[in-house]
């Protein structure tokens, strides 16, 4: 799910009064998304992060208390019972609710403490309750975590799995980043112009996993706006290595080589989906955009406009002729070896494209036509 | 029967012909003067180019199909092939020089991208520089070249191919042996030649000997004779040891990022199947690299591995917490790690006990219990062990292997971690479901993968020790003398 319907699920599963659990990797915006949704609802935010908490520090330390009871003589006497502190995170939430406000209580890295604390959570979370505390009407829950081996990533968060009880108690909502929303939500941001381009010409590398190395998440990409921006205006005392580096310490090492000699090249944007879909035929400015174009742009533009033509043909069937005609127009324009390059990319990776455009007497006609120039 | 693309051809050497005069005249004039290409020219020879790769899209060259369309394309005069690559700006750059490429046939062409790519693919531009020290650039171009055209055909006839280079410097290498072997090969044959020509030298400077190409042409780099050099920014004909020049002129980029680039062409290109020279080649790259090893995920391990309680004065005594002087307690990681061997499997002894060594050293700085559990079908045989010398040798029951036994063993244990080496082979579902602790196979080098379909952990390769077996194979017997055919399996 994309953060837009991650917000809304959660939404959804808060209003039914049970607790969304937002699984994702880091990096992605969960925290963000907790922001979000309390300041859309004016609800204030309370974060209790699992991997700062001790056995026993959610719950209270306790001490006794003596009150004054009777025995069976019925004579007064002193009696003791053990009262827990309340955690300062608690006490936030009832001085918060004791003015009347709506609390969301964001529970972070709910997998990333030890068992003991995510049973005292769970208490929390369960029976809105813990040694003594209880939980006011207000407050509604929110949990996150990152995925962990048991649910198909590899072992690379130090996680604790939750056992099958207490995976139970939530609403699971896994959230993964949409390369579209970051870009809408990165210029309403004042992220670098630069880094904007940079993603929506390999959107891949918005999230990515690499191999022994820095993986690359929209946060590094937020942090690559600013340094950029200081490198900028302070060209002449920072040297490209420097910049570099930094960009290395982001993204690691084969994106920041990418993003580096990208924001040197001074490319303009690639042709995008809307460039080519926009209108009732293909724009005439296309013609020109695509003989300007170097073959490694046209094949990465031509794979992101596949992308999102494979998503919007599953979702409106009806224009789909006008699609397809249109997507033939653009990739005649292409060079020949591309051209035929991307119609077996479809074939392999497209299956709704292909599907298509295999009614389409002029996609067949111009992949046997590209053949002929080579044989007579 | 002339094709379009031959008449294509045909009018663009015309054209070259007409930049090269061009360019000759206004060097009479000025001896600064450079080489213009007209635009129209370019863009006709990249059609021409688009042509030769649109060839290669088919069927089992699709891979170089793929991997030159994410590589930039440019004209230079300057290079002593038909094409050159480095690498500029995050992405490999292949240069063309007309004037010697147009005189090829389309699959000579063909050939000679092919060969550009393969030199990538083999990491030659990373490995080159480290025998650059000890080595002629002769040599190593040579050695490069013999490694890369053994496996195409259509070469354009100054290809330095095997034959060639056992012809030329009376040597007797075999094919397909790694670039390092030919590069020896090759430059104990270069030393004796140029030997005899000091001696030659001495009796008579004048009369100098034309089969030696590289002393030749050494010479001229020099400022020799004028007639071959007459002109540096036009490169006419082949030259082979100033084929890869171009390498140096790649933009400063360490070599591991560069590999991973590598790795990204590669990983992009690949698609459908390819040729089988080319698997084992990609193979090989990757193996070089390794996967993280299993040791430190069992090192990330450890650090989440819980047990028993120890005392501290660093927290207050939870349920007296007003008596300072009762201590209070934090949790302690005391790990029970079970290590299961499974000894049906084609783990060498070896292969073990170097394995659980690592092991050892890994848990030594917790307060562990190592528990080793012998299991095929079912346990054989659990010990206790302190050190490396408590290993017991294993004993030689070696029947089916059944998961399920070892996991109902750690259920019932109190387990924290369980290391599981095996070669993967055996049932496809557990019968029983960990609880309460992790899982980490080792899947010994052998092995391929898992045959659970849900590993409940991590799965990690025992690193590659290669067993070499040299016992002759059917497909080693060579078919059809040095082409590509005997490289593809055996259709019986």
């Amino acid at each position: 799910m994309n953060f837009a319907d991650t917000l809304k699920s959660v939404d959804l599963v808060l209003s039914t009064g049970e607790v969304p659990l937002i699984v994702g990797e880091s990096g992605i915006g969960k925290t963000a998304l907790a922001k979000e949704i309390a300041q859309q609802n004016h609800w204030s935010l309370i974060v209790i992060n699992g991997n700062l908490l001790k056995e026993g520090e959610i719950g209270g330390l306790p001490t006794i208390e003596s009150y004054v009871g009777v025995n069976d003589k019925e004579a007064q006497v002193e009696k003791k019972a053990t009262v827990y502190a309340v955690h300062h995170k608690l006490r936030e939430i009832d001085e918060e609710t004791s003015q009347g406000k709506i609390v969301l209580l964001f529970i972070d890295e709910i997998n990333r403490c030890e068992h003991t604390v995510q049973q005292e959570l769970m208490n929390l979370v369960l029976n809105r309750e813990i040694n003594g505390y209880k939980l006011p009407e207000g407050v509604k829950i929110l949990a996150a975590m990152n995925p962990s081996s048991k649910y198909g990533s590899d072992f690379d968060y130090q996680v604790v799995d939750m056992d099958a009880a207490q995976e139970n108690r939530f609403v699971w909502l896994s959230m993964e980043p949409d390369y579209h929303q970051w870009l809408d939500w990165a210029i309403d941001a004042g992220i670098e112009q630069k880094v904007i381009e940079f993603i929506s010409t390999f959107p891949d590398y918005l999230h990515k996993i690499n191999e022994d190395d820095l993986r690359a998440t929209p946060r590094s990409y937020e942090r690559i706006s600013s340094s950029y921006k200081m490198y900028q205006e302070k060209k002449s005392s920072i040297p490209r290595s420097v910049f570099l580096n930094v960009v290395k310490g982001n993204v690691g090492r084969l994106i920041a080589e990418e993003l580096v000699s990208f924001v040197e090249a001074d490319h303009r944007s690639l042709i995008a989906y809307q460039d080519v879909f926009s209108e009732n035929s293909l724009p005439e400015s296309i013609r020109d955009k695509v003989k300007n174009e170097s073959h490694t742009r046209l094949y990465l533009s031509a794979k992101n406009i596949l992308k999102d033509l494979e998503a919007t043909i599953l979702y409106d069937r009806e224009d789909s002729k006008f699609y397809i005609e249109t997507l033939i127009e653009f990739l005649n324009l292409y060079p020949v070896d591309l051209k035929i390059g991307l119609m077996k990319d479809i074939k392999n990776s497209y299956p709704e494209v292909y599907k298509h455009a295999l009614e389409n007497e002029a996609f067949i006609a111009s992949y046997f036509e590209a053949y002929r120039l080579i044989r007579s | 029967m002339e094709t379009f693309f031959d008449n294509q051809v045909q009018e663009l050497i015309e054209k070259t012909d007409i930049i090269f005069k061009t360019y000759l005249k206004a060097k009479r004039n000025d001896a600064q003067a450079k080489v213009t290409i007209p635009k129209s020219f370019t863009k006709e020879f990249f059609s021409l180019v688009d042509q030769v790769s649109l060839s290669l899209m088919e069927d089992k060259d699709n891979f170089y199909g793929y991997f030159l369309m994410q590589m930039s394309r440019e004209i230079r005069f300057d290079i002593s092939s038909p094409t050159a690559v480095n690498f500029k700006g995050a992405k490999y750059v292949l240069h063309f020089n007309p004037i010697i490429f147009l005189n090829l046939n389309l699959k000579q062409m063909e050939s000679t991208i092919k060969h550009e790519i393969l030199h990538i693919v083999s990491l030659h531009l990373i490995r080159a520089k480290e025998f650059q020290a000890d080595y002629s650039t002769l040599a190593i171009n040579m050695a490069m070249n013999v490694v890369v055209n053994t496996y195409l055909d259509h070469l354009p006839p100054y290809a330095v191919t095997l034959e060639w280079v056992n012809l030329k410097y009376s040597l007797k290498l075999l094919p397909f042996k790694p670039f390092e072997y030919y590069l020896e090969g090759i430059q104990t044959a270069l030393d004796l030649l140029e030997a005899d020509e000091d001696a030659a030298d001495e009796r008579d400077t004048d009369d100098s000997d034309d089969t030696d190409d590289s002393k030749d042409k050494t010479g001229t780099a020099n400022g020799g004779t004028p007639d071959r050099d007459q002109d540096e920014t036009i490169e006419t004909e082949y030259h082979p040891e100033k084929a890869h020049d171009l390498w140096e002129d790649s933009s400063d980029i360490d070599e591991k990022t560069l590999q991973k680039f590598t790795e990204k062409f590669i990983s992009h290109a690949q698609k459908g199947s390819i040729p089988n020279y080319l698997e084992s080649m990609i193979s090989s790259l990757k193996n070089s690299r390794g996967e993280l090893p299993w040791n430190l995920y069992l090192k990330k391990l450890m650090g989440t591995v819980e047990s028993h309680k120890k005392k501290t004065i660093t927290r207050r005594n939870r349920r007296q917490p007003d008596r300072l002087d009762l201590r209070g307690q934090l949790r302690s990681h005391k790990a029970n790690i079970v290590v299961a061997l499974d000894i049906s499997g084609s783990i060498s002894d070896q292969e073990f006990h170097q394995a659980i060594k690592e092991v050892l050293d890994i848990v030594k700085n917790y307060n562990h219990e190592l528990t080793i559990v012998e299991c095929d079908s079912e346990i054989r045989r659990v010990y206790n062990v302190k050190s490396a010398k408590d290993i017991n040798d294993r004993i030689n029951i070696r029947g089916g292997t059944r998961f399920t036994p070892v996991f109902e063993y750690a259920n019932h244990h109190k387990v924290n971690l369980l290391v599981y080496f095996t070669d993967g082979k055996g049932e496809d579902k557990l019968l029983t479901i960990p609880k309460g602790y992790k899982t980490l196979w080792v899947i010994s080098g052998r092995g391929d993968k898992l045959s659970l379909k849900e590993a409940y952990g991590a799965v990690k390769k025992l690193k590659n020790i290669v067993a070499n077996d040299d016992s002759l194979n059917i497909n080693d017997v060579k078919r059809d003398g040095f082409s590509m055919n005997d490289q593809e399996g055996m259709h019986v």
